[in-house]
């Protein structure tokens, strides 16, 4: 038992140091009202090797590049890579999105930009959408209520500035509960990819009882299943026992195939390789909406994490206007001119 | 005294008799009209202007369309400035964050992996990683650093069996394969 | 004297009757405009313009004698206007022969044989050290004879003020001619 648990720890720290590989990196977006871009991306690693691979945008010879460090007071490193561009209009920067070389490259990345002349005012909206990867998952607004919500799309720092506020206790026990319901989520995506998947390549051979109906009828069953079974649930499903368990014997024999094919499916859709990066807005004239959080500087603030693009897309959107003055002037001058009119009509009447 | 005043007397006497002679005053009957004349026609053209600006007052559906346009314009401006600041407004009461530590965690990397594992039975992939020898030191003081607290752990709960008990009795209730004592 | 039937005609728009106000009313504008000024052409120009002025405030002239205080006021807030602008440029300068020359002159002629270059050098050098407003008083007084009543309701001035300008405009030209006529 100790040993167990020495093991599980061990492999925890190990995946920290991997994902500690990966670099921290903050994008963020200055809006013109033009359409232009400039695209400013901060790398932070603490070490010295910036993998293009490794990147969650990865940037090339035409971007602007600064390199820099910092040492903290402890003594640790952390190697600062910045780079900017210039983009024209948001078809670059798709353009660069579907070029992507780095750790990214195979996720739908889109952004947007519309202009609306409303006479008195532009409104401005700026967004950047990613797709979502599982066809066959529920929406994560299923399972949380608002706050929940709330709190799961929030940034890690104010996840963590809260549980350490005033209301710490509050915030932990919404933390607990948020992880307890996303951890069900994960659970019921998983399984309705993986029955999803394996109907869709299962259809026009098996018979009505492995049918997308009937199978996703008897998700709770699966999800039953796998309760029961968990610890040992590699070597179970490898025997082809959770299988025959589920889908009857004749049915687990002649579908292994296309069973194991969908388990690797959905594996690499619920357990994907997304790196996760925060996302910046800072939008042209007075800010009148958006989804993101907002900080002192009025720049807006997104966390990107493949949870959130899971079974729905991910779209972080902000909307400004900039007020017409030249329409102002006009229209004021327009009604000075018609209220004159009728003032001396009034007066010559009189 | 009388001889001044008598110098003085004699001056103010030529000159008041010296009244300046206005030789003809049709020359200055003619620059008044003629300036009457203007001003009037000023006065015409800034009428005329007037009229000109203004004409459409009298004409009845241009008046009731202008002033009905002026109204839509007003209505116009009041409910989209209204929408913005109620939009404003509501933004204002939107979470604002504070600018250190924006980007993610490496926590959730973690938690979705140990999710994997826990929840699927998965063994990790074996992977070849490189770490230094400072992030070997650390690892190794992890480690260390559990292995002291778990035995604490262990020991408070053998020291207390009322609390043993009840432990046991609750991962039993609850059926969770989590990590056993 | 004016006809106050003569200012209500020109109320009308008559031009006609206005141009005999203009003759009737021109002579004694001018003499005062004058002898302000010392120019011939600056004060036909001042009469030209206060009789515009008269023309559109036609209606508010309601007898002969306010008729003819207005004339005055506005030929002399006319001239205050002009002098102001001139000030600057004094257009006689004293010195001891000009004040030679005309001693000499004033001895030779008759009391009302001064050309109107003379007079207005005369007084214009009797006048240098006064003020518009003394000036004004002293012309009024002396020169046009009025009362002092009459130069207060024109002037503004109030008869304390009229008799003490009089006063001192008197005495300083009584010296000016005592020491070099």
């Amino acid at each position: 038992m100790k040993r167990n648990s020495i093991k599980i720890v061990v492999s925890m720290i190990l995946i920290l140091i991997a994902s500690c590989d990966e670099p921290k990196t903050v994008v963020t977006n200055y809006v013109y009202p033009d359409g232009s871009v400039l695209r400013k991306i901060e790398i932070r690693n603490p070490k010295n090797n910036f993998k293009i691979s490794a990147l969650q945008i990865p940037f090339d010879s035409t971007w602007s590049v600064k390199d820099s460090l910092e040492i903290s007071v402890k003594g640790d490193t952390t190697w600062i890579k910045r780079a900017e561009k210039h983009f024209k209009n948001v078809d670059e920067i798709n353009l660069a999105y579907r070029s992507d070389s780095g750790a990214n490259k195979s996720y739908s990345r889109n952004a947007g930009f519309r202009k609306r002349f409303k006479w008195f005012n532009s409104e401005y909206r700026f967004s950047e959408r990613i797709e979502k990867i599982s066809a066959f998952g529920y929406p994560v607004k299923d399972f949380l209520n608002n706050e929940e919500l709330l709190y799961f799309y929030s940034p890690g720092s104010l996840k963590q500035e809260k549980e350490n506020g005033p209301d710490s206790l509050k915030y932990k026990a919404l933390s607990d509960s948020v992880k307890n319901k996303t951890d069900k989520w994960t659970i019921k995506n998983f399984i309705s990819e993986w029955t999803g998947e394996f109907s869709k390549l299962t259809e026009g051979k098996a018979s009505n009882d492995i049918s997308r109906e009937s199978l996703k009828a008897r998700e709770a069953e699966f999800e039953q299943i796998i309760a029961e079974n968990d610890k040992k649930f590699d070597s179970l499903w490898a025997n082809g026992v959770i299988l025959k368990k589920f889908i009857g014997e004749t049915n687990a024999l002649r579908y292994k195939a296309e069973a194991d094919s969908a388990m690797k499916s959905a594996e690499s859709i619920i357990l994907n390789d997304f790196k996760d990066y925060s996302l910046r807005i800072a939008m042209p004239g007075k800010l009148i909406g958006t989804n993101g959080f907002i900080d002192s500087s009025k720049v807006l603030l997104w966390p990107v994490k493949s949870d959130y693009f899971l079974t729905e897309p991910y779209e972080m959107w902000a909307e400004s206007k900039i007020p017409n003055r030249w329409a102002w002037l006009v229209s004021g001058l327009f009604l000075v001119f018609v209220l004159t009119g009728v003032i001396m009509r009034v007066i010559k009447r009189g | 005294m009388k001889t001044e005043s008598e110098k003085y007397n004699k001056v103010l006497n030529i000159l008041r008799n010296s009244r300046p002679p206005l030789d003809s005053t049709e020359d200055i009957e003619r620059e008044v009209i003629n300036k009457i004349a203007r001003a009037h026609q000023k006065r015409l053209n800034l009428s005329e202007i007037i009229d000109f600006l203004f004409g459409w007052v009298y004409i009845g559906w241009v008046r009731r369309s202008l002033i009905t346009a002026c109204v839509i314009l007003v209505l116009v401006f009041v409910y989209q400035q209204g929408v913005i600041l109620k939009r404003i407004d509501v933004i204002s009461r939107q979470t604002v964050v504070t600018d250190k530590g924006i980007v993610t965690t490496p926590t959730d990397e973690i938690e979705k992996l140990l999710l994997g594992y826990k929840n699927l039975g998965r063994r990790f992939p074996s992977k070849t990683i490189t770490i230094s020898e400072k992030e070997m030191k650390d690892l190794l003081e992890s480690v260390k650093e559990l292995q002291i607290k778990y035995k604490d752990l262990e020991n408070l709960i053998e020291g207390d069996p009322d609390l043993k008990k009840l432990i046991e009795q609750k991962l039993i209730e609850n059926n969770r394969t989590k990590i056993n004592l | 004297m004016i006809d106050i039937k003569l200012i209500e005609e020109c109320r009308d728009g008559n031009f006609n009757n206005f141009r005999k106000l203009v003759e009737l009313t021109s002579p004694f504008a001018y003499s005062v405009s004058f002898r302000m000024l010392g120019d011939e052409d600056q004060a036909k120009d001042i009469v030209q313009e206060t009789m515009v002025t008269i023309w559109q405030k036609l209606g508010k002239i309601k007898s002969a004698e306010v008729y003819m205080t207005w004339i005055y006021r506005i030929v002399v807030n006319k001239c205050y206007d002009q002098m102001r602008k001139r000030k600057r440029n004094p257009e006689f300068v004293a010195d001891e022969q000009t004040w030679a020359l005309i001693s000499n002159r004033i001895s030779e002629v008759p009391s009302a044989a001064l050309e109107n270059k003379e007079t207005s050098k005369i007084i214009a050098l009797l006048t240098e050290s006064l003020s518009p407003k003394q000036k004004a008083v002293f012309i009024l007084s002396s020169l046009e004879e009025m009362s002092n009543d009459e130069i207060s309701e024109i002037t503004g001035i109030s008869k304390s003020g009229v008799k003490s300008n009089l006063h001192y405009a008197r005495k300083n030209i009584s010296e000016k001619v005592e020491k070099y006529l």
